[in-house]
């Protein structure tokens, strides 16, 4: 009885039910168009962004007083990486475990601590000096020479800083754009720093390393492998006509917003 | 009246029933599929390599192309017998571009050989393979894109010892449509002989798909005029984010930025993203094409670039010639070499879907998928899909522009329409 109330009770709404099972189960339901161009603003035809031939691209503008030979340079760093460097890594990655490559960076970057943070202490960033200094000391001793980062598991995590830096939060602005033969893109402010900080660390020389680094070429190399093997950015990322400009810009623009930090701390 | 509200909720439920998470067109073209939503995936590893066909070098290209003369593909291959599916990449795509890669891992892990080819729009494509080196529109691009395909399988079989059962197309964007008249092509032709061809959110009608795409940049955001004014409204705020947050890893804070300030973004400040990255695709295609024919374009007439010379100026001055400037200035007279009176209304006519309908009404093995608030078509193009695939078309109520397709239903879609033929539920 029950069954056949329900029956005569089912009014239009089951009626309109079933045409949707139907058309769901019978034929394809069409959608309409959203028009989601509909939805915007507009400026006039000849408003757009790029529509005047005054909208210069200004902000990829960088000074680039040396340019073609730094596309020489970026040319055969591009060879270099891909025939040489990639290949490495790649040949690393397959031959050692991820647990000796993890020691290895974890090693290395225990020493760019000393740069951290002198350049910090140099920056009157009180808070990251400590951060390094209490870095060097933890890694060095409960982990085992630098070979493990205990210090990132307490809290205590690596921030780079180097005297690039430094230079910028004394006024001193990123000079000209450099491609560096292996390294990449850099800057005159750039690649001094590099080379402070380097010198900075062989002069401290702690545990004999940075000194041992260089004099013997198995240590350079791995060094080396590291170097490209902690780096994730490769050159072939990219499929452009302008890859040289865009990196340009990339870095350019990067490293401005790296020295936002440091700037604001001056006084 | 019980009953009325368990009716509206099915109703609802209805149409609910999609549940890629992103209503907004513009945002679910340039962010894509959240994690959370997409099919889930397996950690396989890929057994791939890329190949080169050296013996197809472009010897008299520029220097400034000396990486991409070689033409080259990815191939990824199985231990089995397994089909193969060749994927096209979409406009100004690299072979091994984002998309690409996370289709060759969805067909990958489904069994497949997957076979990755660079979009015709390319600038590898545009120097290494294309014979005119003015590329764009499908009827002559398929022909380069066939001839490539051919010669990358014979490669992969003489290299490799693989057993391939079947071969599948498919394409998204522009690569959709190459898809097609590729599938054309080989149903005439036969020399390759595909099994069954999926297309993701094709354009219909090409004139629609650029003015479209162009109109993007009238998008009036307050306050951006020019092109600097929009890189200082998203570099500013960047700015003053690490200013706040005294950022320690400049990367993983980018990303959180980016995330938080592209979700929050007006449509107009998306269209004008999505806008500005197709215009510097379109440049890359201008300057490219000009640099390899030297027909004095854009680069003064004759000019071969050298290594050192810069190519900034040209570049910025190609980002002001928009896609409709491109297929007036370039396209057209490449046609016109062949054909002296083509009219650009005929250009757009014949490298459009349209001109296969024919073909594509009766052949049971090619099928479609499209999202009704794609921004590179129109309800034209929508109502033609409809009528011209009826049930091997799947149209989704949202994804913006190929923003959807590694949603776990479309993932399953694209693999019911592969394995049987017909997407599953239709």
């Amino acid at each position: 009885m029950v069954t056949s109330r329900t029956v005569r009770n089912t009014g239009w709404p089951s009626l309109i039910l079933l045409m949707m099972l139907s058309s769901r189960v019978f034929s394809v339901e069409r959608l309409s168009y959203s028009e989601p161009l509909k939805q915007l603003q507009y400026h006039d035809e000849d408003k757009g962004l790029l529509a005047q031939p005054g909208d210069q691209l200004g902000f990829l503008d960088v000074y680039d007083p040396i340019e073609p030979l730094n596309r020489y340079i970026f040319a055969f760093d591009r060879i270099v990486d891909r025939n040489l460097l990639k290949p490495t890594v790649k040949l690393y990655k397959t031959v050692t475990p991820v647990f000796f490559r993890s020691r290895v960076s974890d090693f290395f970057q225990n020493l760019k601590e000393i740069p951290s943070g002198v350049n910090s202490l140099l920056q009157f960033d009180i808070r990251q000096t400590f951060n390094a200094m209490f870095r060097l000391v933890i890694n060095s001793t409960v982990g085992f020479f630098g070979l493990f980062d205990p210090a990132s598991a307490i809290g205590l995590h690596h921030q780079s800083n180097g005297f690039a830096n430094t230079l910028a939060f004394y006024g001193v602005g990123s000079g000209a754009y450099l491609v560096i033969p292996l390294l990449g893109p850099s800057s005159v402010r750039d690649i001094a720093g590099m080379a402070v900080d380097q010198q900075l660390e062989n002069q401290i020389n702690i545990g004999n390393v940075p000194e041992t680094i260089f004099q013997q070429p198995e240590w350079l190399v791995l060094y080396g492998v590291n170097y490209r093997y902690t780096t994730s950015l490769s050159y072939s990322d990219f499929s452009s006509p302008f890859l040289y400009d865009l990196i340009r810009f990339l870095y350019t623009r990067k490293r401005e917003l790296e020295v936002v930090i440091v700037d604001d701390k001056s006084i | 009246m019980k009953r009325f509200f368990i009716l509206l909720l099915i109703i609802s439920g209805e149409l609910q029933a999609y549940g890629f998470p992103i209503s907004n067109p513009f945002l679910a073209t340039i962010i894509g599929t959240p994690p959370a939503f997409r099919a889930v995936s397996e950690p396989t590893t890929i057994q791939e390599a890329i190949y080169g066909l050296a013996e197809d070098k472009q010897h008299k290209a520029p220097d400034i192309f000396w990486d991409v003369k070689t033409p080259k593909f990815k191939f990824a291959w199985q231990k089995n017998k397994s089909p193969l599916v060749v994927i096209i990449a979409g406009t100004g795509g690299r072979f091994d571009t984002s998309k690409v890669e996370a289709l060759k891992k969805i067909f990958y892990q489904s069994g497949f050989h997957v076979l990755q080819l660079s979009s015709p729009t390319s600038y590898d494509f545009i120097v290494s393979s294309s014979v005119s080196h003015r590329t764009g529109l499908s009827t002559p691009d398929s022909i380069d894109l066939y001839r490539l395909m051919q010669q990358a399988i014979e490669r992969v079989k003489s290299s490799r010892s693989i057993a391939i059962s079947d071969y599948y197309l498919v394409g998204y964007s522009l690569g959709a449509m190459d898809a097609a008249f590729i599938g054309k092509q080989d149903k005439d032709e036969r020399k390759v002989g595909f099994r069954r061809i999926l297309m993701i959110n094709p354009p219909v009608y090409l004139e629609r798909a650029v003015s479209n795409l162009d109109k993007l940049l009238l998008a009036d955001v307050p306050g951006v005029d020019d092109s600097t004014a929009l890189f200082n409204h998203y570099f500013d705020g960047l700015a003053d984010y690490f200013r706040h947050h005294k950022s320690i890893d400049l990367e993983a804070s980018m990303l959180r930025y980016v995330e938080k300030n592209i979700v929050g973004s007006s449509r107009e400040e998306l269209a004008l993203l999505i806008g500005m990255s197709f215009r510097f695709s379109v440049a890359a295609m201008l300057f490219t094409s000009n640099a390899m024919t030297l027909n004095g374009k854009l680069l003064p007439e004759g000019k071969r670039l050298k290594l050192g010379d810069s190519r900034t100026k040209y570049m910025e001055s190609a980002m002001h010639c928009s896609f409709q400037c491109y297929v007036e200035s370039v396209l057209l007279p490449a046609v016109r070499e062949k054909k002296s009176d083509t009219t650009l209304q005929q250009l757009y006519t014949e490298n459009s879907l349209t001109v296969l309908a024919d073909w594509l009404r009766e052949t049971r093995s090619i099928g479609v998928m499209h999202n009704a608030d794609d921004l590179i078509i129109d309800q034209e193009g929508l109502n033609f899909l409809y009528d011209t695939f009826g049930r091997r078309a799947r149209i989704y109520p949202r994804g913006g522009h190929v923003g959807n397709f590694l949603y776990k239903e479309n993932v399953t879609d694209m693999l019911g329409f592969f394995k049987n033929g017909y997407f599953p539920d239709s």
